[in-house]
């Protein structure tokens, strides 16, 4: 019975064709422009690492008082002197302090050109906290923390660029004009949004991936370049006295073994906090927070309101397309009120009539969904040309997308179709013959 | 026109017209509220930086290995000697940030003392450090007063040397009885006199939608020979005409003078002002397309609707022909039903756009401005008249002879 339903569809569409092209139109502008940009929010508001996005913390303290919040929150990011104070109380499984650098980087040839590296500085936890995985070597360890070691972990890119002969780890490179030994390359890790990289205005949530890592007091020591953006509340301060200062440039993540622990953490945060006041170090009290990765990807913005807004938009454009879609539709079934009543008094019934309505829509929504997917290629390929490279990433069509073009398309129109089809069913059979 | 007859062949069919209506008020309701945004994007793109654009390039130099402060000051001093004796090159400073290209400092700014301490909120500005060539190498507009002169430049440096311009919008701000001049500024304990007034200077990032661009016109210069021992960031502004000859000379001398240097973000300016501005870019062009799509389909809406009533109703219309109604009468008919259509859906929508608005308004969007409320009533009035052309054309031509068909 379907076969022959569907036969009927395809055979009124032929015979309607300009009215069906224009709901099929609208339904796929609909879906396309909603779809197009419904597919950038969700990659930007995407959970970058789903399997402990609630494990992993970062910490934010109040050491600028209340005069200097922005938006009545503490600062972003941390003084050093706060970084160096949580690493020594260590509250969580794991934890690293960070911040961007940026570096000139030449292979110990002397009169190679160097290249600019955009990497990390940061603590030996930082890879197996955020699950980094190695391609080759090892990262480095604790006591290499402690040690103030020259050694350098390279992403695969840059690896691949300055030993194109092939093994890297165990080799010598030059960083800024210091030599350190390769102990590791980091293998495909392209986290996205890059979560660690939103708060310090370095590489940003899509910039440039991270290319080297280096210990954490390797680079403070030796005062390598940082690219994180630095808040201090005095300017002109010497080496020593910035890093003893409030300026704030660094972030500070852990990972702690449950969620009961978080709780702790903010209590030990607190605390802490309560101290530097007692201390005489802050004249306010305490004000501090806690985020995981998802709060921390949200108060940051990764996603922006404005970006929102205009999903918002094309959400309602997609609306206007149904109602538009319902109206034509209707106007296609009153158009054949005649050949309803024939089928009714040919002996077709009711249930007959309704379901020949939704299989119509059904393939009208097939279309519609089709040409759709189409549009959401186009608009998202055209975005690409829009958009700075940093969001590149979020022009891909994903699968999900996909599969919810199909069945919103499916869906609007079985909801479109859902009256007029109704509204056949009640042709009555004998009337409308009459007019015939 | 016989509005009653309109009114009553309404009633019968209702679903059509109201689902039209209904479609006519959101659309409405989305494109004033998109129009709005989309101006609020254009009016940011379209604001001056202040800097003569046609003529300055900028770039951001590094080192390798880290020099010592001392060092770096002297390379720099080198390099600025280098650009300045340029071909083409009217002016060139090193500095802390450029406007535009994400690189700067902020700094807050009050009328008196900064006291960390103390409460109350402080104005925030975008502080530029600039040598006694920085008016003529970013091609600024000196308002009131003076540009710094070659000593206070040399003076103390990154810490404020006792001396300060502003950019109008930060003086007005700071003072708004109009005299800035000649008064004191902090950014520090430690007060600077305002000796100048600059036109306009815009931040780092007036494309930013969650800073007011009245906000990112407020930019404090303070004086002084700005070395970094990272990178530095630098503007050189050359004679009319000479820009892309200049980049490439300047490029050229300054590795020769240093092959072991980084220079990176190599652009002219006006790639800068393209750059900075390319998330609104993408936001108003999904919104434009999204506009024009909105108004298309609702268009087309409208004229399929319309002429499926025009076949349905062929009969009554050629009965109104026979009984002496012009082909004019007919046009006009259904001109007038599309007129109350929209009306009413115009009635709905414009109410729909001020609920959403003010819900709307929290995100950032901006409030709707009569003027854009009437352009948009007016070109949904004017959408539905011109979709509805066609087919009350095509029932004009209806012959009175149909009348006396059956069928």
């Amino acid at each position: 019975m379907n076969g022959y339903f569907l036969q009927l569809a395809l055979q009124n569409l032929k015979r309607h064709v300009w009215l069906t092209a224009l709901i099929v139109l609208a339904i796929s502008l609909g879906l396309g422009s909603s779809m197009t940009v419904y597919s950038v929010l969700r990659a930007m508001s995407a959970d970058p690492i789903p399997w402990k996005s609630d494990r992993l913390l970062t910490l934010q303290i109040d050491n600028f008082g209340p005069q200097n919040h922005r938006d009545g929150q503490p600062p972003v990011l941390l003084s050093y002197r706060d970084v160096t104070a949580f690493r020594r109380d260590h509250r969580g499984m794991r934890q690293a302090g960070m911040f961007e650098i940026a570096v000139s980087v030449t292979t110990s040839a002397a009169e190679a050109v160097p290249v600019i590296a955009f990497g990390r500085a940061t603590h030996a936890d930082f890879f197996p906290m955020f699950d980094v995985p190695l391609l080759a070597g090892r990262p480095w360890s604790a006591a290499e923390d402690d040690a103030r070691a020259s050694v350098v972990v390279l992403g695969r890119a840059l690896a691949a660029r300055l030993f194109p002969s092939g093994r890297a780890v165990g080799q010598t490179l030059r960083v800024e004009g210091r030599d350190y030994r390769v102990v590791g390359i980091v293998g495909d890790w392209e986290p996205a949004p890059r979560f660690y990289d939103v708060g310090d205005d370095g590489g940003g949530a899509y910039g440039q991936p991270t290319s080297l890592y280096m210990p954490f007091d390797t680079a403070v020591e030796r005062e390598v370049p940082t690219n994180s953006s630095i808040t201090c509340l005095t300017f002109g301060l010497s080496r020593s006295a910035f890093l003893a200062s409030e300026c704030v440039w660094a972030q500070y993540w852990l990972e702690v073994a449950s969620r009961a622990d978080v709780p702790k953490i903010r209590e030990y945060l607190q605390a802490y906090a309560a101290e530097q006041q007692r201390s005489g170090r802050f004249t306010w009290s305490p004000f501090t927070r806690v985020y995981n990765v998802r709060e921390w990807l949200d108060y940051m913005k990764v996603a922006p309101d404005q970006l929102r807004v205009a999903t918002w938009v094309a959400v309602g454009f997609l609306v206007v397309c149904l109602v538009n879609a319902m109206a034509l539709m209707l106007a296609r079934a009153s158009r054949r009120a005649a050949e309803y009543s024939l089928r009714r008094a040919m002996g077709a019934s009711r249930r007959n009539l309704f379901l020949q309505g939704l299989w119509e829509a059904l393939l009208v929504g097939a279309l519609g969904g089709a040409v759709g997917l189409l549009w959401t290629w186009v608009g998202l390929l055209a975005l690409r040309r829009l958009v700075p490279e940093a969001i590149e990433g979020t022009t891909n069509l994903q699968p999900a997308v996909v599969a919810l073009t199909a069945v919103l398309a499916v869906a609007v129109t079985v909801l479109a179709g859902l009256y007029p089809a109704w509204r056949a069913s009640r042709t009555a059979g004998a009337l409308r013959l009459k007019s015939l | 026109m016989d509005f009653a007859s309109i009114f009553a062949s309404l009633r019968r069919s209702a679903l059509g017209p109201v689902l039209i209506g209904l479609q006519v008020a959101l659309t409405l309701a989305i494109l004033l509220n998109a129009a709005g945004i989309v101006q609020q994007h254009v009016h940011r793109m379209r604001s001056a930086s202040g800097v003569d654009e046609a003529n300055v390039f900028t770039f951001v130099n590094r080192w390798v290995g880290a020099p010592s402060m001392e060092r770096s000051r002297s390379m720099v001093s080198r390099d600025l000697a280098i650009l300045r004796a340029t071909p083409g090159v009217q002016a060139a400073v090193c500095t802390n940030g450029v406007p535009l290209a994400h690189r700067g400092w902020g700094t807050r700014v009050d009328t008196r003392p900064v006291d960390p301490a103390s409460q109350g909120s402080l104005t925030r500005a975008q502080l530029y450090v600039l040598d006694e060539q920085g008016l003529d190498a970013l091609g600024l507009r000196l308002q009131q007063g003076r540009w710094f002169t070659t000593e206070e430049a040399a003076g103390a440096g990154q810490s404020g040397s006792g001396f300060a311009i502003l950019t109008r919008a930060l003086a007005d701000h700071l003072f708004p009885d109009g005299h800035a001049l000649g008064k004191l500024v902090y950014t520090s304990p430690r007060g600077n006199l305002v000796v100048g007034i600059v036109d306009t200077l815009q931040a780092s990032s007036p494309g930013d939608p969650d800073v007011s661009l009245e906000v990112a016109q407020y930019s404090i210069v303070l004086p002084g020979k700005m070395a970094q021992q990272a990178l530095n960031n630098y503007i050189v502004r050359t004679k009319p005409g000479a820009l892309q000859a200049a980049m490439m000379e300047a490029e050229r001398r300054l590795r020769a003078a240093d092959p072991q240097r980084v220079i990176t973000e190599f652009k002219t300016f006006a790639e800068t002002r393209q750059d900075s501005y390319r998330a609104n870019r993408a936001l108003t062009t999904i919104l434009v397309t999204v506009i024009l799509l909105l108004i298309v389909v609702t268009a087309l809406g409208v004229a399929g609707l319309a002429s499926y009533w025009v076949v349905q109703r062929q009969r009554m219309i050629g009965v109104r022909r026979a009984l002496g109604a012009t082909r004019l009468d007919i046009l006009a008919y259904f001109h007038a039903e599309n007129l109350v259509i929209v009306a009413a859906g115009v009635l709905l929508g414009v109410g729909l756009a001020i609920t959403l608005n003010t819900q709307l308004v929290k995100a950032g969007v901006p409030r709707i401005d009569n003027v854009y409320l009437w352009g948009g009533v007016v070109a949904v009035f004017l959408t539905g008249q011109l979709a509805v052309l066609m087919p009350a054309m095509r029932a004009a031509r209806v012959p009175p002879a149909l009348a006396t068909r059956s069928g």
